[in-house]
């Protein structure tokens, strides 16, 4: 802009400008440009209602007034950073780095096929071990019913074999004491719905690696789109995508 | 006045805390946008602070819903961001200006017998919005 500051002034401004930008970088692209513009504007009236002296003693007067970029982004930084930290991951932390360490993995564009794969086997892992965990609770939850009642009423079960004309509930080597069998049985049902509800309770853990890995795709393919857009590297230099004229 | 550098952080910290307040009360009846909030504050004699620290304040404002912003082209340089309160915003300002108001009659029941009433008296009207805006 032609009615901006002078030259040395706007040249100072600038390099303040990129300081701040790259204190920046964990803030998404559009704030923080939007939060750039908006103290490129600040310094540009501060600069015009400076009084007398040169431009340069000016300028870096406005700037000491401003403050240091630490005290703009101090209360921004906590939630653009650390995003990932939350809860408790740090055994799947632990296998991100095993597996980055052990296949040389960079975080790039690279590394989202393999994450992509090891993504699929924790879904198929997932599917699978949930799958488990609903039979194994149905499946007591039935057992422990016939149980139930061999223990309260076999007789129930003997007549239901006799209508069907065949073995239909077998007491195996407890045919002479059924009811042995089924509070024997009450108590295998039990363990087999515990260890069910145990599974699907522990599932959580392999659904939060899930969350994990789905995460650091999604990362990967911001921070690939992001390079693509600023077209050239490192927010610590001139962002590409302002316009730091006055 | 202040005798060393813990009572000096004392008073930015104070001073930080009320600073949010005071930018609600500035914008109770008029739009600013950053530097003619810091000016306005200035003229008050209430902003002894580096001038960039608003900015943060600003933008939690805004993701709170208290304040709605504007790009506004200006006649010379670049555009400005104008804020203004939104209904909650200035219902909070009016909440935190009593509960204000009731914090600085406590502190002055309190130190009475040290005179502060007297000696303090002129520092009210910076802060209250209805007062600030004429």
């Amino acid at each position: 802009m032609s009615d901006g500051l002078p030259p040395i002034a706007a040249k100072i401004a600038n390099d303040y400008l990129d300081r701040l930008s790259g204190c920046l970088k964990g803030m998404p692209l559009n704030d923080r440009r939007e939060l750039l513009d908006e103290i490129r504007s600040h310094i540009y009236d501060s600069y015009m209602n400076e009084g007398a002296g040169d431009e340069v003693e000016r300028i870096l007067s406005v700037l000491r007034r401003f403050g240091d970029p630490a005290d703009v982004v101090s209360s921004r930084m906590p939630q653009a950073v650390g995003r990932l930290g939350k809860g408790k991951k740090a055994p799947l932390y632990i296998l991100a780095g095993f597996l980055i360490a052990l296949f040389g993995v960079p975080l790039g564009l690279g590394a989202i096929a393999l994450l992509m794969g090891l993504m699929t086997a924790l879904l198929a892992l997932l599917i699978a071990f949930y799958g488990a965990g609903v039979s194994l609770v149905v499946s007591g939850f039935f057992a422990f019913v016939i149980c139930l009642i061999a223990a309260t009423s076999p007789e129930l079960l003997t007549l239901l074999n006799n209508v069907a004309g065949t073995e239909i509930v077998s007491f195996g080597p407890f045919a002479q004491d059924p009811q042995l069998a089924g509070i024997l049985g009450l108590i295998v049902s039990l363990l087999l719905v515990g260890l069910g509800l145990l599974m699907l309770w522990s599932g959580k853990y392999i659904w939060r690696g899930f969350r994990f890995v789905g995460l650091l795709i999604l990362q990967n393919i911001k921070k690939a789109f992001e390079r693509l857009v600023q077209s050239r590297p490192k927010c610590a230099g001139v962002n590409p995508g302002l316009p730091m004229n006055f | 006045m202040y005798r060393n550098e813990e009572a000096e952080n004392k008073v930015t910290q104070l001073r930080k805390g009320i600073l949010e307040l005071a930018i609600l009360s500035a914008l109770y009846r008029d739009t600013h946008y950053g530097y003619s909030l810091v000016r306005k504050m200035t003229e008050a004699g209430a902003f002894e602070m580096k001038e960039g620290t608003i900015y943060p304040i600003l933008s939690r404002l805004a993701k709170e819903g208290l304040v709605r912003t504007e790009w506004v082209e200006s006649r010379q340089g670049p555009p400005r961001k104008y804020y203004s309160l939104t209904a909650t915003g200035r219902a909070m300002c009016e909440g935190l200006t009593d509960e204000f108001s009731r914090l600085v009659k406590l502190v002055r029941a309190a130190g009475q017998d040290k005179g502060f009433e007297s000696e303090h008296a002129s520092d009210k009207k910076n802060i209250n919005p209805r007062q600030d805006n004429e």
